[in-house]
Formats: C-alpha cells, sequence, structure tokens
C-alpha cells in the first residue's frame, strides 16, 4: 500500500509538469496581455511605457524563458508575484483559499446530508411515489445550471424577501462574527451544494439496494429482527460506507462549481481570484491557481483510490 | 440518445442470452416512467429544433424597436425581448444550437474516450500506463480553467465550444471503458479468439466492445445533459455561443439583470425551462438506459 | 442513528437558520463600534495596484494619498490641498509651490518638499514603469531620464522645505489644471529605499498605504474591502465620518444588489453606472437617491480604421451616421438616456453653433453610399466591448440600420484586455468605441490627431494646430474659438462617427449626506481624475 502511494505520487510530478507546461503555453496565446489589461478603454497608452512595463514583468522575453522563470521560482517556493497587485501569488492565494475551503466543506455537508437522507429513504421504498419524487428532486437538482440557481436566491431571498445578504463573505468592516459569516454563507453554499446531492442520492441509494439484497440481511430478517433495527444496524452500516468514496469523486466538480459561485456571490475565494486573473491577465495568478486545482483533483483521485481498497478488500493495488 | 434502444441483439453474442437480455432491458427502461416521459419531451424538443425554420414566426435575429420587450400575446406567443425580437422564434432556434453543443460535444468526447479507453484496456502494460497518465492529466485539468482560456485563445464561437467540451470531458469514458475492457481481455471467448488468430482491431471491436456498448450509451447521456449546463456556464461568462446567434445558454444570461428578473419574467422563464427541463429528460433517460442496460453500475 | 438523536440534530438546526434568518440585515452592523458613522462605497476589484499603475484607483487616492492640487467637483478650478499656492513668474514655464504648513503624513513624519521631488521623480523613473509618467512629458529633463541618459528629473527642484520650483520645456498655462493634477503625492521616507524596479511588490501599497489624506488606511482584505479610519489630524479639519470602506466588487449587478439591500452607500462609476435597464427598479427603493441623466463626459461614436481606403471618403462615414436613427436608439434600447452628439468635445462652449445635426435619413444615406461607389456585398468586421446588454442590444440595431442602407457590418466581442492590442495594431475595420472625454478638450484621450494611436492613421493639421493653440491661453473665452473650429471639422468630416454622449447614472443611499449632493453637481463624472469632493465633510445621517 505504501509502496502504491509512493508510486502515485511520482507518477503524479510528470502530469503536473505537463499540466503547467500546456496551460503556460496556452495562457500566453491569450489576445491581450497584463500590462494591457491593467489599462482602462478610455485611455491608450503610448508605445514606450507598455515596452516598459513588460519588460519590468518579464512579458517580453520568450516564452520557454518565461516558463523556466516560473519553474525556477516554483523550486525556491515561489509562485511569483501578481502582475495586477504586485503581491506574492502565495499569499494571494492564501488570503482566499479559506474562503473556498469554507464555501465547499459547506456545500459538501449539505449535499452528503441531503444526498444520503434522500438516498435512504427512496432505497427503503424503492418504486413508491416517494422514491419517484426523491428521484426527480435530485436530478432536478443537477438539471439547473448552478448560475441560474444562484440568481434566483438571490433574487428570492434577498431582494424580495430581505432575509439574507445579496453577496461578500461579511460584512464588510466589522469585526469577524461567524453568525454574519455564516448569513452570508447561506446562499451560495446551497447553490453549490444541491448540485451535487444528486450524485451522494443515486450513490447511497444503489448501495443500499445492494445491501437489501444479501444474505445476511435475509438472515437477520429471519431471526425475526425488528425492521427498524434491520434498517440502521444491518443495511445503514454496511449500505453508507462506499457512498465515501463519492466524496473523492466530487471533489473536482466542487472546486469547478465553485468558481461560478463565487462570481454571482462576489465570494472573495480563490474562484473569483481566477476569473479576475484571467480578465487581467495576471498569469502567475492563473499559474498559481491551475497548480492547485491540479494538485486537488490529483490528490482526490489517489483519496478515492485509496479509500476503495481500504473498503473493498477485494481490490488490492500492489 | 433513442439510438441504443436499438442495438441489434447480435451486437451482444458475448454475453450469454443475447437475446432475452434486451428484451428485458427494454422492460425495464419502460418501467422507467420518468425515463419514458423524458424521452417524450426530448423528442419534442429534438422536432421543434430540427422544423426551427418552419416554426419559429419571426426571424430569430431581426429587431424590432418598436415592438420592445413585449409580454407574450397572440402575435408573440412568449413574448418579445429587449430589442424587440421573438423570443419562441429565439426559444426553438435557440434549442438547435444548445442541443446540437450538447450532441456534437458528446460524440467528439465519446470518440476519444473509446478509442483510448480500448486501446489502454486492450494492450495493457506500458501502453496503458502512459495512455492513463494522459487520461489523468486531462482529467486534472480543471475543465472550466481550460475551457475558458481555450475560448479565449480561440475566440468563442458555437464549434469551439463544442470542441472545447468535447476534447475535455473524454477521460471519464476511456477510463470505464479500459476497466470493462481489462476484466474481459483474460476471460474465455477472448482467449480462444486470439489462440485463433483473429487480428487484435477485430477482438476488439467485435467481441469486447459490444460488452461495453451500454456503459458508454449510460456514460454518454450524462455526458450529453452536462455538455448543455457546460455550455449554459460558459456562456454565462461570456464565453459561450455568441450574439446575435441564441442559445439558451446566452438567453438566459441576458435576463441577468434584476429588472428583467422582476418585470419581465416571460425572458428567463423560457429558457431556464428549457435548459432544465432538456437536462432533466436526458438525465431520465440516462437513470433509464442504466437501469436497463447496467443495472450494476451506480455511477 | 436513534430517532430522538435524529431528531435533536433536525431541532438544533433548524433553531440555527432560524436566527440567522431572523437578523435583518443590519443588525449586524450596529453592533461594531462606530458603524453609525461609516460610510460603505463600492469599489472595483483590480485596482488596488495604487496611483503609479492603474487608472481605477482614484477614489481611494481621494481619501488616502493626496496630491499637490485636485479637481473641484463642480468642474471649475482646482483645489489647493498640499500645496497651498502656486504661481508662475514666467506665463507658465517655471512653477513655483509653496507647501502647506504643518502637514504631516498619517505615521506621523512631516510632509516635506523632499516628498513632493521624489513622487515626481518616481512617476517618471523608466523603472517603475508609471502610466502616468506621460502626464510630466513637459518637464524638464523628461526624456532624459526617461532615456536613461539622467536618473532623475532635472526640472524638478526643491528650494527649501516647503517650496519646490518645477521648470518646464515651454509654456504651459494650464499645466496645473491639466498636468500637475494627476500626480499624487507619496511618502519618501517609506518609498525611497526601495529599488524602483520593485516598488510594485512593497507591501506598503496592500498593508499600510499611508497618506495625508482626511482617512488612515487600517485594513485591506483581498478581494472583499478596504477599511479606512478617520484622521483626526487632516489638514481641512477632523472629517464626520468615522470609517470609510471600500467594498470590492468584480461586477455592476452585485453592486446593485447591495446598494438595494442596504450593504453600500455609494457605487463606483468605474465599468459603469447603473445599468439602464436597472435605473427603473434602482428608483423604486425608498432608501436610494438616483441620478439617472449624469453626464459621462463620454461620447459613443463608431471608430473607422483609417487604413481601410473604403473607408477613406468622408461620404461614406457621413452616410452612416444619417443611416442609424439614433434618436430612436436613445428612446427605445437606450431608455430615454444619452444625448445625440455630432462632434467630439460635450461641452457646450467648445461646441460650434453651426454643427452638422445628421437626421436620420435613409435615402440619403444611400445616395452617398452609391455617390461614393461602396460596395454592399463586403462584409465590415466591427469590433466591440462594452459587454452589458444595452450596449449589446445598441450594437444589434447599428447593425440592423446600417444592413438597411448596404453596410454589413459583422460585430466581435472583445475583451478589455484585447480592445487595448486593437488600439495598438488596428486590427478591425470599424467599432463601437467611447473614450472618456472630460471637463475640458485637452483633458481627453485624443489631443492631437497625427500620428496619435486613436486617430488610426487620420491626419488633419489643422486640427492639430488648434489643439496648441488652445493650450497657449488660460482663459476659457480666449480658447474657445479654437476648439469650436476643431469640433466643425470633426463634424463635417465625420473623423468618427458620432453616435451620442453617454449619460452615467449612479445611485447613493439616503443614509449618507454628501456623496450624492456633491455628484449632482458635477458638469459630468470627472474620470482618471482626483477630484476634491469634501469627503471630510460627508457624514451619515
Amino acid at each position: 500500500m505504501f509502496n502504491y502511494i509512493l508510486r502515485r505520487l511520482l507518477v503524479s510530478i510528470p502530469i503536473l509538469i505537463g499540466i503547467t507546461v500546456i496551460v503556460f503555453f496556452i495562457a500566453s496565446q491569450m489576445p491581450g496581455d497584463a500590462v494591457l489589461a491593467m489599462i482602462s478603454t478610455d485611455t491608450p497608452q503610448a508605445e514606450d511605457l507598455v515596452k516598459l512595463r513588460r519588460g519590468q514583468l518579464g512579458l517580453d522575453l520568450p516564452i520557454y524563458e518565461q516558463y523556466g522563470r516560473w519553474v525556477g521560482q516554483l523550486l525556491h517556493g515561489n509562485l511569483g508575484f501578481s502582475f495586477q497587485s504586485g503581491e506574492s501569488v502565495i499569499s494571494v492565494i492564501a488570503a482566499r483559499l479559506p474562503a473556498t475551503l469554507e464555501l465547499m466543506g459547506v456545500a459538501l455537508i449539505i449535499a452528503i446530508i441531503l444526498g444520503v437522507f434522500l438516498g435512504v429513504v427512496s432505497a427503503l421504498k424503492q418504486y413508491s411515489w416517494l422514491d419517484y419524487s426523491f428521484t426527480f428532486f435530485g436530478f432536478a437538482g443537477i438539471s439547473i445550471p448552478d448560475f441560474f440557481l444562484g440568481m434566483v436566491l438571490v433574487y428570492v431571498f434577498s431582494i424580495e424577501l430581505g432575509l439574507l445578504p445579496s453577496s461578500g463573505i461579511s460584512t464588510a468592516g466589522n469585526a469577524f462574527s461567524l453568525s454574519d459569516n455564516l448569513r452570508h454563507l447561506i446562499l451560495p453554499a446551497f447553490a453549490l451544494g444541491l448540485a451535487r446531492t444528486a450524485s451522494f442520492m443515486r450513490y447511497t441509494r444503489a448501495s443500499v439496494l445492494e445491501v437489501m439484497n444479501n444474505d445476511y440481511v435475509r438472515t437477520a430478517r429471519a431471526k425475526g429482527l425488528g425492521e427498524r433495527l434491520v434498517t440502521t444496524r444491518h443495511i445503514l452500516r454496511n449500505a453508507l460506507i462506499p457512498v465515501v468514496t463519492v466524496i473523492g469523486i466530487t471533489l473536482p466538480t466542487l472546486f469547478g462549481g465553485a468558481v461560478i459561485i463565487e462570481v454571482i456571490f462576489q465570494w472573495a475565494g480563490i474562484g473569483l481570484m481566477f476569473i479576475n486573473a484571467v480578465t487581467g491577465r495576471d498569469s502567475p495568478v492563473i499559474m498559481g491557481y491551475v497548480l492547485l486545482s491540479a494538485v486537488i483533483v490529483l490528490a482526490s483521485n489517489l483519496i478515492t483510490d485509496i479509500m476503495y481498497s481500504v473498503l473493498d478488500p477485494r481490490i488490492r493495488y500492489d | 440518445m433513442t439510438i441504443s434502444l436499438n442495438i441489434p441483439a447480435a451486437g451482444t453474442e458475448a454475453l450469454v442470452k443475447g437475446e432475452s437480455l434486451w428484451i428485458k432491458a427494454r422492460k425495464r427502461f419502460l418501467r422507467h416512467r420518468l425515463a419514458l416521459i423524458g424521452l417524450v419531451i426530448l423528442c419534442v424538443m429534438v422536432l421543434l429544433a430540427v422544423l426551427a425554420p418552419v416554426v419559429a414566426i419571426y426571424s430569430p435575429v431581426e429587431l424590432n424597436l418598436d415592438a420592445m420587450s413585449q409580454p407574450p400575446s397572440t402575435t408573440h406567443w412568449l413574448g418579445t425581448d429587449t430589442t424587440g425580437r421573438d423570443v419562441w422564434s429565439r426559444i426553438v432556434h435557440g434549442g438547435q444550437v444548445s442541443l446540437s453543443v450538447g450532441l456534437v460535444a458528446v460524440s467528439i468526447s465519446t470518440l476519444i474516450g473509446i478509442v483510448i479507453g480500448s486501446i489502454a484496456g486492450y494492450a495493457g502494460g506500458k501502453v496503458d500506463l502512459l495512455l492513463m497518465r494522459v487520461t489523468d492529466m486531462v482529467m486534472a485539468f480543471p475543465s472550466l480553467v481550460m475551457i475558458i482560456t481555450v475560448a479565449s485563445v480561440l475566440g468563442p464561437s458555437i464549434y469551439n465550444t463544442m470542441l472545447v467540451i468535447g476534447i475535455l470531458t473524454w477521460p471519464g469514458i476511456a477510463r470505464l471503458v479500459r476497466g470493462q475492457f481489462l476484466s474481459f481481455r483474460e476471460q474465455q471467448f477472448v482467449l480462444a479468439a486470439r489462440s485463433i488468430g483473429v487480428p487484435p482491431i477485430q477482438i476488439m471491436f467485435r467481441h469486447l466492445f459490444p460488452n461495453v456498448v451500454g456503459t458508454v450509451t449510460v456514460a454518454a447521456t450524462f455526458g450529453m445533459a452536462n455538455a448543455i449546463l457546460q455550455e449554459a456556464s460558459l456562456s454565462f461568462l461570456g464565453l459561450g455561443v455568441q450574439a446575435p446567434t441564441p442559445s439558451w445558454g446566452n438567453m438566459l444570461r441576458d435576463a441577468q439583470t434584476f429588472s428583467i428578473l422582476e418585470g419581465m419574467p416571460w425572458l428567463w422563464i423560457a429558457p431556464g425551462l428549457m435548459i432544465v427541463l432538456a437536462v432533466l429528460s436526458i438525465n431520465f433517460i440516462g437513470d433509464g438506459l442504466r437501469d436497463a442496460l447496467d443495472p450494476r453500475s451506480i455511477l | 442513528m436513534s430517532s430522538r438523536r435524529k431528531s435533536i440534530f433536525a431541532m438544533t438546526g433548524t433553531a440555527i437558520l432560524a436566527t440567522l434568518l431572523s437578523m435583518p440585515i443590519t443588525s449586524s452592523a450596529q453592533t461594531a463600534p462606530g458603524a453609525e458613522s461609516t460610510i460603505r462605497q463600492a469599489f472595483r476589484t483590480g485596482c488596488m495596484a495604487g496611483p503609479l499603475w492603474t487608472t481605477c484607483g482614484r477614489r481611494l487616492d481621494e481619501t488616502v494619498l493626496q496630491g499637490l492640487a485636485h479637481v473641484n467637483w463642480t468642474g471649475n478650478g482646482v483645489k489647493a490641498l498640499l500645496a497651498e499656492s502656486w504661481s508662475s513668474p514666467d506665463k507658465g514655464k517655471t512653477w513655483i509651490f509653496k507647501l502647506r504648513n504643518g502637514v504631516k503624513w498619517h505615521d506621523g513624519k512631516p510632509f516635506t518638499a523632499d516628498d513632493v521631488v521624489f513622487s515626481f521623480n518616481t512617476y517618471v523613473d523608466p523603472a517603475v514603469a508609471s502610466i502616468y509618467a506621460p502626464k510630466l512629458v513637459d518637464v524638464k529633463g523628461y526624456q532624459d531620464f526617461r532615456d536613461g541618459k539622467a536618473t532623475s528629473l532635472a526640472g524638478v527642484t526643491k528650494v527649501d522645505a516647503s517650496t519646490v520650483k518645477i521648470e518646464l520645456v515651454d509654456v504651459r498655462p494650464l499645466w496645473v489644471e491639466l498636468q500637475q493634477i494627476s500626480i499624487s503625492m507619496l511618502p519618501k521616507h517609506l518609498l525611497g529605499s526601495i529599488k524602483p524596479s520593485e516598488l510594485q511588490q512593497s507591501p506598503y501599497w496592500t498593508q499600510a498605504r499611508v497618506g495625508t489624506g482626511p482617512f488612515k488606511w487600517t485594513k485591506y482584505v483581498p478581494d472583499q474591502f478596504i477599511e479606512l479610519a478617520r484622521n483626526d489630524d487632516y489638514f481641512l479639519g477632523k472629517p464626520k465620518a468615522e470609517r470609510m470602506i471600500y467594498r470590492i466588487f468584480a461586477d455592476i449587478p452585485s453592486i446593485m444588489n447591495a446598494l438595494s439591500t442596504g450593504e453600500i452607500d455609494v457605487m463606483s462609476y468605474e465599468g459603469g453606472g447603473v445599468p439602464v435597464s436597472d435605473i427603473e427598479r434602482m428608483q423604486k427603493v425608498p432608501t436610494l437617491t438616483v441620478l439617472p441623466n449624469l453626464d459621462a463626459g463620454l461620447p459613443t461614436y463608431l471608430q473607422f480604421n483609417f487604413n481601410h481606403t473604403h473607408l477613406k471618403d468622408a461620404r461614406i462615414r457621413q452616410a452612416m451616421v444619417y443611416a442609424i436613427d439614433r434618436d430612436k436608439i436613445i428612446a427605445s434600447v437606450k431608455k430615454g438616456t444619452g444625448k445625440i452628439s455630432n462632434t467630439m468635445f460635450p461641452a457646450a462652449w467648445a461646441q460650434s453653433p453651426s454643427l452638422n445635426p445628421y437626421k436620420y435619413d435613409p435615402a440619403k444615406a444611400k445616395q452617398l453610399l452609391k455617390d461614393a461607389g461602396w460596395d454592399a456585398s463586403r462584409k465590415v468586421d466591427f469590433i466591440y466591448y462594452y459587454a452589458d446588454q444595452v450596449n449589446k442590444d445598441t450594437v444589434t440595431a447599428i447593425q440592423a440600420y446600417l444592413a438597411a442602407v448596404g453596410v454589413n457590418i459583422v460585430p466581435r466581442l472583445l475583451n478589455p484586455a484585447e480592445i487595448q492590442v486593437a488600439y495598438k495594431d488596428g486590427t478591425f475595420e470599424m467599432g463601437y468605441f467611447a473614450n472618456g472625454q472630460g471637463l475640458d478638450p485637452s483633458l481627453g484621450a485624443l489631443t492631437t490627431t497625427c500620428g496619435a494611436q486613436l486617430a488610426f492613421t487620420w491626419c488633419n493639421k489643422r486640427v492639430d494646430e488648434l489643439y496648441n493653440a488652445g493650450l497657449s491661453e488660460s482663459a476659457r473665452e480666449k480658447r474657445a474659438p479654437s476648439y469650436q473650429e476643431i469640433s466643425k471639422i470633426l463634424n463635417e468630416e465625420m473623423f468618427r462617427g458620432w453616435l451620442w454622449y453617454e449619460v452615467r447614472p449612479m445611485a447613493f443611499s439616503k443614509r449618507v449626506v454628501g456623496p450624492a449632493e456633491h455628484y449632482s453637481q458635477m458638469p459630468n463624472l470627472i474620470f482618471d481624475l482626483p477630484v476634491y469632493n469634501e469627503v471630510e465633510k460627508w457624514e451619515v445621517k
């Protein structure tokens, strides 16, 4: 097992290199650059200035040299400096990552609780109207574009009903308070979580159905155990363990989906940062984000595979 | 995506009782009521999109500044938008765009996925290792990141949207196909075929492939639903299908101001409902197909 | 999980949710100290780089970093701030600035002539690469410093601790009003020891931007907000508000939402005002004051790239303007906002009284095109970069009107980074552009034609002569004839296809007294210049 993990980690290195090379070169092909993006459309700038600024940011070097510089910095544990604000990319990301993790975490919890609950009920009542309506609900969740769901939530809960704030992480300028933060979190977390509920629900439902047909469940029933006891002690306990692996599968899509939700709710996380960086052609920040997201995806894949083997002894990695 | 229902039974010679299996599958599918409803709705949508030039009374792009922002009426069934274009005409033409983006994108990704997955699964060893690392790499590309970058490099257009979504969403299918191939390739019927000298290509497509058709169909169905959603998200970020060509995604994006949300609900209800209905129908069909073709999968 | 445990979970969950929901949106604001006296403004993302490098942080500069003088909000003249007075013994070639006595930086150090000399040099230093360097092009020694032949600006010298002398290469009677105002003063004692090429990476800009203005930097939370506290020692008197918060937004719809729910008091104007489609909705919000007709000082026009020979005939350009029913577009798509324009300058005093109005006349347009031999099968590449709905609809309408007379444009939407490439390389045929014209005809983005980037190879020597003549005088009456003649030439030549002057509607919360009052007195929104808005007098009701 240890060897397996080590090998997977080693294999990730060329993958990461491949990704960064491709993204770096593609990003350099984007029309316009950071210098031009920082100049307002109302006041164009003189050529010599643009040249100076490009030189200052290293944008006048050939692209492979720029990549070399970036990797050089990376090896020194440094991701470069934002073209837009001059801050170091590590601190740019570090300042925003907790917000994204909070959003993703709560969305995941919403998705798990809702998904597992609906999944268990619809499996226990297979082919009932309850099963159908929950299935319908779950699928409706993944069928609504999340930006549209976000817009409607803002419209209903903050503009019309005035119950919750329309955007942001906390009331600007106030000392941080958890309740204030949570109030800002409800809408975006729900918008992000609802779309992921369905996969937990479907997985749970299938898993519960599979366990229900197992011999030991029949044995338990035959022994005369009460239905509730059979359900809780035998079915749920065994059926819910594999559901854990869905978390690993969900993480990358959660990470991607957070971008759109952060834009709609102006949630100051790294998704919003990334979109701003793309608009501003801020390639050090773009690269920082890409590197981070690739690491997250690779890590989730690895964790998923490990969980599979831990949970299902039949799967073995040598 | 209805073709899969009519796959001839001959393609399943590898499994024990081919004929009865397909009848069983069809029965299982027909029992999935939501899937049936989804199928009907999708057929209607496809029909409307195909017949768009006939059923749309007005041009989807021509404006009429004397008839701006009108609510639904007998002349404009779904009202008009902020430049006086007929919403119904835009919806049916937009359907053409959105559904074909979904279909083309998923065809591209399925094709790439099958080719790479079957080569990796059949060849195994070093080839498998290499191809799977490439797959991992594409998978680890945050798709939205890549789509945004590629769309802004190639320029946003309907074809680029199809291409980009297609090129970035194949790893799922490739992994599925590879997994199945790996498990089948040591089985008796494959070993037998190999021993009598059947060429690998033939083994792959004559003997192994029919076994994964079900799984791939199910995955492709969900993939199409996803591609339609991706197009909408891209349009939301301004990187999808460009004006004046209507797509459900960019119609919905254009309705993003709150004065429209509040005062002109016909501008967002129609495209919003179309996206949700289309994606929901396709997802239900996928769910039905899964129950029918691949009951043990829990993807 | 037992059913009792389950129900406890459910109950706690419901209780938390109920508590959270029952708190009104502003309740948490009241718990913070000084919240009653906090002014919350919207700020655009990507504008944090500081006054050396960004064109969109001016509203922050107005309150933290200040210049020797800022433009008055009423648009007439400048307000002396860090300079108490200035004079020119030779009608505008040499300028002597007397600095205000006793001004302190927020960290307590005195503000002196050394800071002024340092600031001017920093703006011009090629290693800093400030985008405002060209504002100082008239200062003696500018070119030598830019070319690396000198290590400082020869024309800027310290006379004594509170006097600075600036020598120009030529007579510029309006130099203070038109050029000098763009320069914010920077603290030498904090920045002087940093290598110029690394200045942008200094934590000064984000951690503690020490200035001399009415508010002090206290905190910056990335992508969320900048918090400022009152500067009790401000030289124009203690500000009335205790705190100023700039909340950072990446898009306009979110700003509109935050205004209508009372999360912010003042909107930003960078990137657009209240979308015209939202004006009516915002006017219905009882807590808001909406200024729907605030002039943006922004002429919108069809840009022609004169590299393309088929656009060189003036009749073709005139025909396109005749072909577009501008009144109809303003009344319908633009919901009545905007004013027809037939030349560049929005200021009435700079306009000739005899401009051709180019009334909608498709027949005449067709005739002109025919006379000029226009080929109706030609497809014209047409770029635009305002992505909001009204502007997209407007381009759609223009496309339809032009198609009706046989001019077929193919619109192409660019993003902000791409538009600068188009400016630079001229990779387009026509475009839908708008450029800030500002308060004065010579303050705009285009102040001469021959060789200017935004003229796209159009060149009219007479216009350039007139521009220079306009700068050699300081009294408006004496300058007016020059600009009026320019306006007439630009009108007849249809150098650009003049469409209309934009409005930039703004909305403010009634909770704060000051912003709405000051903005409503502006002759037009003053872009990209530090404005003296009497921020110290703004207060929360």
